[in-house]
């Protein structure tokens, strides 16, 4: 009877708490986006909390619980937009997908049918996030919205030269070392743009190497890179 | 005996009178008439700190920069560094409505942007950054004189204040300088039989000159290389041919890229080399220090002239200067433009640390040793340069040819040459248009 009881009051206080914790991630829902809206939307994802952040005009309006890629299959790092919304996609992919302009792979944040992964390095790359939640996200967020992952930076062996119009993570490699050394290559998207190929020309020119605005064995000297 | 009491007491009068009225004139406000305001004027300084600022308009006034890549205190970017101070600046004038914005370039854009800025007449009231000869020879830079004690002056590098200085008065206020110079790997000079001090002190002999080619790499694709060589050999035409003969050698190196196979050991000397060089040197000693591995050791030394002699260092330069109309000119304006640009010369001492480049002041060369991070070998090498120092700008030691030889080299003509497109002897049958317009 004893245990039966302490068993209660433990289940009590753990629910108790649950809500509690609950509650202090969900901040007061935003009103609804009007179409057309001019506010800033921006969604920022720490693999290392494991917790998706929406921001509307630079607030924290509401955390999200998620699950990342396993260890050989890692979330990417940098900065990216939401390529295309899909309602419904089904199967792994949950109640909503929300794809990512990652260069080099399929990524997307997605709902899920193993709601017990989240919380845990467990997906192929994605970030997962309880169909609940994905839905919720799906309303708030347009296309082109800005997503900043951020988290350790992967390191990769840039063994090619690198001019514009290049994509790949050794691109996106060599832009966090340019902002390392406070060059701004503009978003870690592993993309070779045009603001990459004018700031690698700021860099050589500083470091008084000849403006090819490419990427090469000199510059990769000078980025730490070999 | 009563006349010369009278004397006395006559005398005592007017040297009372004439203290008090140097009394009363030295401590009057900035004022048409004040005194000192007259004295400048009439030195022909229109533009000097005792130019009253009527206190009922607004002054609106806007630096140009480069957006350096560095971090002032270790914490915030040059922009942060460049609003903190214009915050400061404005708190020295509390009474007075003054406006400052700043707008800061990539380097690689800066000069071609005053340039073009200064053709359409749009330039601001404070340039910061890469100096601009042109605006000098323009006559529109506002004499800085007034505005810095005679100490202050006397501080200043001798080249780089005649580099900046037009009939005798100084037109912009250098900060820092580039000096180019090249860079060895002492251990393969030593196979090579080659001391580095030596070489570090008294420069290449023509013996040494000859097999530099063995031993050296240069940027194929940067046609500053071929500038700098020829800025060190313009004693004569056979100088500057046997330097370009140099270029043609090297253009045709078997090497990819020029920093890479200095750092695995296999070119044992760059030419030439500046601020950039030794900024990466540090950064990549640090990433070797953390990966424990040991890096090349390298020593500056100075680039190969053919001719025995001291060495000569070629140098660029970074000043800060204010353009603007003497005549008719918003004197108000200009005035607080003027002390802006002394407040942020002064303040931007801090960027030779950083960028690794050598103080134009002696009086920031202590501060410059003890935070640029540069060994003390090589710091005693740049700062010994600083004695024989040749900055490319057209100054009354420098003669027309050299500037148009120069120009013609920083053209398709150089890197013609660096490409391997011409021969060293083609390129000097063409600049000898240069030389016998």
């Amino acid at each position: 009877m004893k245990t039966k009881v302490f068993a209660l009051v433990g289940l009590a206080v753990l629910a108790v708490l649950g809500g509690f914790i609950r509650s202090s991630q969900h901040h007061e829902m935003p009103p609804p986006l009007p179409p057309g809206s001019q506010r800033e939307v921006r969604i920022i994802v720490d693999v290392s909390k494991l917790v998706l952040t929406l921001q509307i005009d630079q607030m924290t309006y509401k955390k999200y619980p998620i699950a990342i890629g396993k260890w050989h299959t890692p979330t990417p790092i940098g900065d990216f937009r939401i390529a295309e919304k899909l309602y419904d996609p089904g199967g792994p992919f949950g109640s909503r997908w929300l794809g990512l302009n990652v260069p080099w792979g399929s990524y997307g944040i997605h709902g899920t049918n193993q709601p017990w992964s989240i919380g845990w390095a467990a997906s192929a790359g994605c970030i997962r996030m309880f169909n609940s939640d994905v839905a919720d996200l799906f309303d708030l967020v347009p296309v082109g919205t800005s997503v900043s992952i951020v988290g350790y930076v992967p390191q990769a062996a840039v063994e090619r030269d690198l001019k514009p119009g290049h994509t790949g993570i050794d691109v996106q490699y060599v832009q966090f070392r340019m902002k390392q050394l406070g060059f701004d290559p503009g978003p870690s998207d592993g993309y070779f743009g045009k603001r990459m190929n004018a700031a690698v020309k700021n860099m050589q020119c500083f470091y008084g190497l000849s403006a090819t605005g490419m990427i090469s064995v000199d510059e990769l000297c000078i980025l730490g890179l070999r | 005996m009563g006349r010369k009491i009278k004397l006395a007491v006559m005398a005592a009068l007017i040297v009372t009178s004439l203290a008090i009225a140097a009394f009363f004139w030295l401590t009057m406000p900035p004022s048409e008439y004040n005194p000192r305001n007259i004295y400048y004027r009439l030195k022909g300084y229109t533009v000097n700190p005792w130019i009253p600022i009527p206190r009922d308009r607004k002054y609106e006034l806007s630096i140009w920069d480069v957006d350096w890549p560095i971090k002032w205190q270790g914490r915030y970017d040059y922009e942060e560094f460049l609003e903190n101070f214009i915050e400061r600046f404005k708190l020295r004038y509390p009474e007075i409505n003054i406006e400052v914005k700043s707008n800061l370039f990539p380097l690689d854009q800066y000069t071609k942007t005053v340039e073009e800025a200064h053709g359409r007449g749009e330039l601001p009231t404070v340039l910061a950054g890469p100096w601009v000869d042109s605006l000098l020879n323009a006559g529109c830079l506002v004499p800085l004189d007034p505005f810095l004690s005679r100490i202050d002056r006397s501080l200043l590098n001798e080249a780089a204040k005649a580099a900046v200085s037009k009939e005798e008065q100084l037109c912009a206020l250098p900060c820092w300088l580039d000096i180019r110079c090249a860079v060895a790997n002492p251990a393969l000079l030593s196979q090579r039989g080659l001391d580095v001090d030596t070489v570090a002190f008294h420069g290449w002999t023509p013996k040494e000159f000859k097999y530099i080619a063995d031993l050296a790499v240069l940027d194929k694709g940067n046609v500053e290389s071929v500038v700098d060589l020829a800025w060190t050999s313009m004693q004569g035409a056979e100088e500057l041919t046997a330097n370009l003969e140099l270029v043609e050698t090297l253009s045709k190196n078997r090497f990819k890229g020029f920093l890479d196979p200095f750092w695995q050991g296999e070119a044992a000397v760059i030419l030439p080399v500046g601020r950039g060089f030794l900024r990466h040197a540090i950064e990549r000693s640090g990433i070797m220090e953390a990966k424990e591995v040991s890096g090349v050791e390298y020593r500056l030394v100075p680039l190969p002239a053919p001719t025995a002699g001291s060495p000569v260092y070629p140098a660029r330069l970074d000043a800060v200067c204010v353009p603007g109309l003497i005549d008719g000119g918003d004197l108000p304006l200009l005035r607080l433009a003027c002390e802006l640009a002394v407040e942020l010369a002064r303040a931007r001492s801090w960027i030779a640390s950083e960028l690794k480049g050598v103080p134009a002041s002696i009086a920031d060369v202590p501060g410059w040793r003890l935070r640029s991070g540069i060994d003390e070998v090589n710091c005693q090498f740049l700062l010994r340069s600083l004695e024989n120092l040749r900055i490319e700008a057209t100054t009354p030691s420098t003669l027309p040819v050299q500037k148009r030889l120069l120009d013609a080299l920083r053209g398709e003509l150089g890197l013609s040459l660096l490409q391997g497109g011409i021969t060293a002897a083609q390129c000097v049958e063409t600049l000898k248009s240069a030389w016998y317009p």
